[in-house]
């Protein structure tokens, strides 16, 4: 029983040994070379370059109010508003989370939606923020998407404990950067919302009145 | 002989298993929007997800609250990397399976360092040195292979998962050396012990995801739903893509 057993292992350690030899091999030199991945494996433009640094200024403006002993609690969430409102593309975002039932909603319904969707998208940031432990925002790269699309990569760092994967899709609408999207772990925030919205009205009857009625409370 | 008769029963098992979906599951391999969720049992799945949130609500939420609240942060990673160092042969297999050489090479590489250098898997030094832990299993190597998700299931006490993904999770259970290894020596009860520490461990690392999806969200189902797809194709991929969203011009 045991020799069976050797001698199916054996030759897979041996195999799995060489492999990770050759893979390290390869693996090590890049991990050296990190900081130049970037300009090795794609070319970074300079709207990607702006893309990053357009992320990286809001996490730096948001940490340093967020870490502002002088600030008082309402102070820092009417600070965090404005950027919030600033850097997000918010009728985008919101005309996205509707999905398929924009067409059908009325001028006055979907002028209602969007500052309504505004609203909730502000508090929900505000809240998610509000629990601020001092996190690092490590912007590290960033790819075009779409033609006018970028997708910038960052860590959020905790002083302890495992990062988090944090992607943001950048649109840049005449020189202007804006996010319409935030990716956590490959959970992209709009697309959640507009899956959760659209069931919410398809079990409505299709009405977008159902929608309105919860973003009121 | 013992040993043997497992053995062969636990490979005609998988054979089946994985014959099995290659019937069941349709061969689409797309899953970015709600339109492709194929979700039939959807009026059941929300009763079970129903009784699934208030088990958690009334155990498994206050179990992992209160690790969190007697282990510090430090002693939390020692767990979380150590049980992902014991889940290291489903990984190297899986990348194996799916011909990913450099992502089996980088598992193992992994696992050499973690072990030796890490003082049994306690401390994650091979991440420290830029080779960074990426879950792998069955299900995404079926995907790999072209099978489709298959209808989506909220099972019970597991949570969300498609035809596709619950069986591939238990050709990893079936399959997973350590497991044959802990029962034949009759250590079951450490498999066990295992199992129920990784739910544990998952379950405080989600606390602030699923409460904010508790809080922020309208339908639960809906976004749990969808939650899960992405984050299933984020793995299947090994990349975080999210979606394409249009250009508007219409407000």
């Amino acid at each position: 029983m045991n020799e069976s057993y050797m001698k199916l292992f054996l030759p897979l350690v041996t195999v799995l040994l060489l492999i990770s030899l050759k893979a390290e091999a390869g693996t090590l030199p890049t991990i050296t070379d990190q900081k130049n991945s970037s300009d090795y494996y794609f070319v970074v433009t300079d709207d990607g370059q702006k893309a990053q640094s357009f992320i990286d200024n809001m996490g730096m403006t948001a940490i340093a109010f967020l870490s502002n002993k002088s600030l008082s609690q309402s102070q820092k969430e009417n600070e965090f508003r404005n950027l919030l409102k600033d850097s997000f593309d918010m009728k985008t975002i919101g005309r996205f989370a509707m999905g398929r039932y924009w067409k059908g909603a009325s001028v006055s319904q979907k002028k209602e939606y969007l500052k309504l969707f505004e609203k909730m998208i502000v508090e929900v940031y505000t809240a998610r923020f509000n629990d601020y432990k001092g996190q690092k925002l490590d912007v590290i790269s960033s790819r075009p998407d779409g033609s006018k699309d970028y997708l910038v990569n960052s860590n959020i760092v905790p002083n302890s404990g495992s990062k988090i994967k944090v992607d943001w899709r950048v649109r840049n609408t005449n020189g202007e950067y804006k996010i319409i999207d935030v990716i956590i772990e490959g959970v992209s925030m709009s697309l959640t919302q507009r899956s959760d919205f659209s069931s919410v009205i398809q079990r409505g009857g299709g009405n977008v009145e159902i929608l309105l009625s919860h973003l009121r409370k | 002989m013992v040993f043997k008769i497992q053995k062969k029963r636990i490979i005609s098992g998988l054979f089946i298993s994985v014959l099995a979906l290659f019937f069941i599951t349709a061969c689409s391999n797309k899953t970015n929007t709600d339109s492709e969720i194929y979700d039939p049992l959807e009026s059941s799945n929300r009763r079970t997800l129903k009784v699934n949130d208030a088990l958690d609500r009334a155990i498994l939420e206050p179990v992992a609250k209160g690790y969190r609240a007697v282990t510090p942060e430090a002693g939390r990673t020692v767990v979380r990397n150590f049980l992902r160092n014991l889940n290291s042969p489903i990984v190297i297999g899986n990348e194996l399976l799916q011909g990913d050489f450099k992502g089996a090479g980088n598992a193992t590489a992994r696992v050499i360092i973690n072990t030796l250098a890490g003082f049994g898997g306690i401390l994650d030094l091979a991440a420290e040195g830029g080779i960074e832990h990426q879950p792998e299993d069955f299900g995404q190597t079926l995907a790999k292979w072209g099978v489709g998700d298959g209808l989506y299931v909220m099972l019970p006490l597991f949570g969300p998962s498609t035809l596709r993904d619950a069986s591939g999770k238990l050709v990893d259970s079936y399959a997973d050396p350590l497991r044959i290894y802990l029962f034949n020596i009759d250590e079951e009860h450490l498999h066990y012990t295992r199992l129920g520490a990784g739910v544990v461990s998952q379950r405080e690392d989600l606390i602030e995801v699923i409460n904010d999806l508790r809080k922020n969200s309208f339908d639960y189902y809906a976004a749990i739903r969808s939650a899960y797809y992405q984050k299933r194709q984020a793995l299947i991929n090994d990349s975080n893509g999210g979606a394409e969203i249009p250009d508007y011009d219409d407000f």
